[in-house]
């Protein structure tokens, strides 16, 4: 009897860990639903900051949608790092944090350790069209959309092959046509909006 | 003397330290992996997962310790439990490659136990769901990233599972070979205990047995002497009191002087029958060739004149079939013969009209059986077993000293005899006695 009990009880605790695992991570590796009231923003509009980004106009801006709550942005910070230093001449960074709790831009800074415009503005997300974090939005110089989508295939952003929002500023520079990107990269997955939770 | 304990029990003492060892080692890895999680925490601030799969894996591990005391499940609850640590961490540091050690790490603590079955969980955890995810990847279940390596291929996903394997399967190697070795130490430490224990043991049983030996011949010793110093005086009194009866014609004077010569005479077959015990005890068995015929002479010569006045005279007859020579202890077989024959005259049946003891030898090569019969008084059944005994006596009226048929005893096994007594009151005695031949 007490033996049956142990089973059912190790039983239960082996499926509260793994529901932690899939509230913590797995869940975000599947697509985060599309919210009803979304609108969506075609790639090549003309997405208009109204000045809520202290971004100079003649670059391209990247915009980075983060959610400090949300795991998955958590885990992307290093290589949003990496991408904002390594393009940082060409291209004018910024952070959109979406979440209901009050930060400073500095607290948010000191998390990436990196000195750019962090907005608060959630507006812009609509405007991008991003439903999810963490999201790369990538505007021409002129402030077309020319990209928005996930920066990887996975959260670990190990898979050179699958770094959409790298290549996407990539061809951007160079020129070239818009590569066509898969439903990998552009349909979102992650944390839904605006809190960490995909209802 | 402490007892020995048994091999099991040190064993099972052995293995219940083992387990009450590694029992509190466990408490503080469990706690170090908890607080190990909570500090890679930091990085991607994982608390949930930290805290939380934590404590329920430390809540799985004392629990069952607390529900079923008695086994060692716990320990392969332990097994799984490093296992779903090492994907925490994983997990915690956003798949860094290197967070599989902790899985070696695990391995490794899990030796402690000394139980190469304590792997099987850990590795059974580690490969099955390292299988489980590769096939969903490597069948395109797009949802799943199980690797984003270039080069983690079929092939480097297999050598990967089978140098895992190795680590557990070398893990579990070294539990079985400690565990062996142990066993082999506790049979080693059982087995010398035992040896000590016996070889004081066989110190003691020296020790007192040198003691009984010394105390032995020191008896012998004084007894000899006192018999030997008994036994002048009294052949000077037995001298004076025949000079006294030979001065003298007045019958009440000549009445007692007999009275005090039978009385000295009684005190000197007493003493020379405790000479006779302590010679047989003290003596080593001589070597030589006996002639029954002239032993049995001399022995019933020396009985001439025993017996009481109105005893009748009793007929010895001897009877000696001896083709092969004899060898054995002279004195002894003197001794032995001796008190046979005397207690046959001793106690000899006054309504037997013709009263006799028969002395039958047979001597063949390899023994001597002698045969002394009588038709005395005879002794009754329940007697038989007691005449033996040192000082017993049948009854107050026994003439003798009680040491007669104990010496007849004694004697007859310091030659590796046998002894035989058959008697029937009112008809006889018969000892029949089987002496080895000692010619070699």
């Amino acid at each position: 009897m007490k033996k049956i009990f142990t089973i059912v009880w190790l039983s239960g605790i082996l499926g509260g860990m793994a529901y932690i695992f899939w509230y913590t991570d797995w869940k975000y590796s599947l697509p985060t639903p599309v919210p009803k009231q979304y609108h969506p923003v075609p790639v090549g509009a003309h997405i208009d900051l109204g000045g809520k980004l202290f971004v100079s106009g003649d670059k391209p801006v990247f915009i980075h949608f983060f959610n400090p709550d949300c795991p998955c942005s958590r885990f992307n910070i290093p290589y949003f790092k990496s991408l904002a230093k390594r393009y940082r001449d060409k291209i004018s960074f910024a952070i959109v944090v979406l979440n209901n709790r009050e930060y400073t831009a500095k607290e948010i800074q000191n998390k990436f350790d990196i000195n750019i415009p962090v907005s608060f503005d959630s507006s812009l997300a609509a405007a991008c069209g991003v439903y999810s974090t963490p999201q790369a939005v990538l505007l021409d110089a002129n402030q077309h959309l020319y990209y928005r989508g996930n920066y990887n295939k996975s959260r670990y952003c190990t898979d050179t092959r699958s770094n959409y929002a790298q290549m996407a500023i990539d061809s951007l520079f160079a020129s070239a046509e818009r590569p066509v990107f898969t439903m990998y990269a552009l349909r979102a997955y992650g944390c839904g909006l605006p809190v960490c939770t995909q209802k | 003397m402490a007892h020995q304990p048994t091999y099991q029990s040190i064993h099972d003492a052995f293995l219940l330290q083992v387990k009450h060892k590694s029992d509190r080692l466990m408490n503080y890895f469990l706690v170090g992996f908890f607080l190990a999680g909570l500090l890679l925490a930091i990085f991607y601030d994982t608390w949930l997962i930290a805290a939380g799969v934590g404590s329920l894996a430390l809540l799985a591990y004392y629990s069952t310790k607390v529900l079923l005391p008695g086994s060692n499940t716990y320990q392969y609850v332990v097994s799984t439990v490093f296992g779903i640590f090492m994907a925490q961490y994983i997990y915690q540091m956003h798949g860094l490659f290197e967070m599989h050690f902790i899985a070696f790490i695990g391995s490794a603590i899990l030796v402690t136990y000394q139980n190469w079955k304590l792997q099987i969980p850990l590795a059974l955890l580690v490969i099955v769901h390292h299988a489980s995810f590769g096939y969903l990847q490597y069948i395109g279940y797009d949802k799943i990233y199980f690797t984003q390596l270039d080069y983690m291929t079929l092939q480097t996903f297999i050598i990967h599972g089978i140098l895992a394997t190795i680590v557990f399967f070398i893990c579990g190697l070294w539990a079985f070979q400690l565990k062996k070795l142990n066993e082999r130490m506790i049979e080693q430490t059982y087995e010398m205990g035992r040896f000590q224990e016996e070889e004081l043991q066989k110190k003691a049983l020296l020790q007192s047995n040198d003691n009984l030996k010394k105390s032995n011949r020191e008896l012998d010793s004084f007894v000899y002497s006192v018999s030997h110093d008994l036994r002048a005086p009294l052949s000077s009194m037995l001298g004076v009191v025949g000079l006294c009866e030979m001065g003298t014609l007045d019958p009440f004077m000549q009445k007692n002087i007999t009275l005090i010569k039978t009385s000295i005479r009684k005190l000197d077959g007493f003493i020379i029958d405790i000479l006779d015990y302590s010679r047989n005890s003290r003596l080593e068995i001589d070597h030589q060739e006996i002639h029954f015929s002239d032993l049995l002479t001399d022995v019933s010569n020396n009985l001439k004149f025993m017996g009481t006045d109105d005893q009748k005279k009793v007929d010895v007859r001897t009877t000696v079939r001896n083709g092969v020579p004899f060898y054995s202890d002279k004195g002894r077989i003197s001794i032995i013969l001796n008190n046979l024959i005397s207690n046959s005259i001793r106690y000899q049946n006054p309504q037997a009209p013709d009263p006799f003891v028969e002395i039958n030898v047979n001597v063949s090569e390899s023994a001597a059986d002698i045969l002394v019969k009588d038709n005395g008084i005879g002794i009754s059944e329940e007697n038989q077993v007691k005449v033996f005994n040192m000082f017993y006596r049948v009854s107050d009226k026994s003439i003798g000293s009680g040491l007669g048929l104990y010496i007849v005893k004694e004697a007859v096994e310091k030659l590796k005899g046998v002894l035989e007594l058959r008697s029937e009151i009112g008809k006889g005695t018969e000892f029949v006695i089987r002496l080895p031949n000692l010619c070699s």
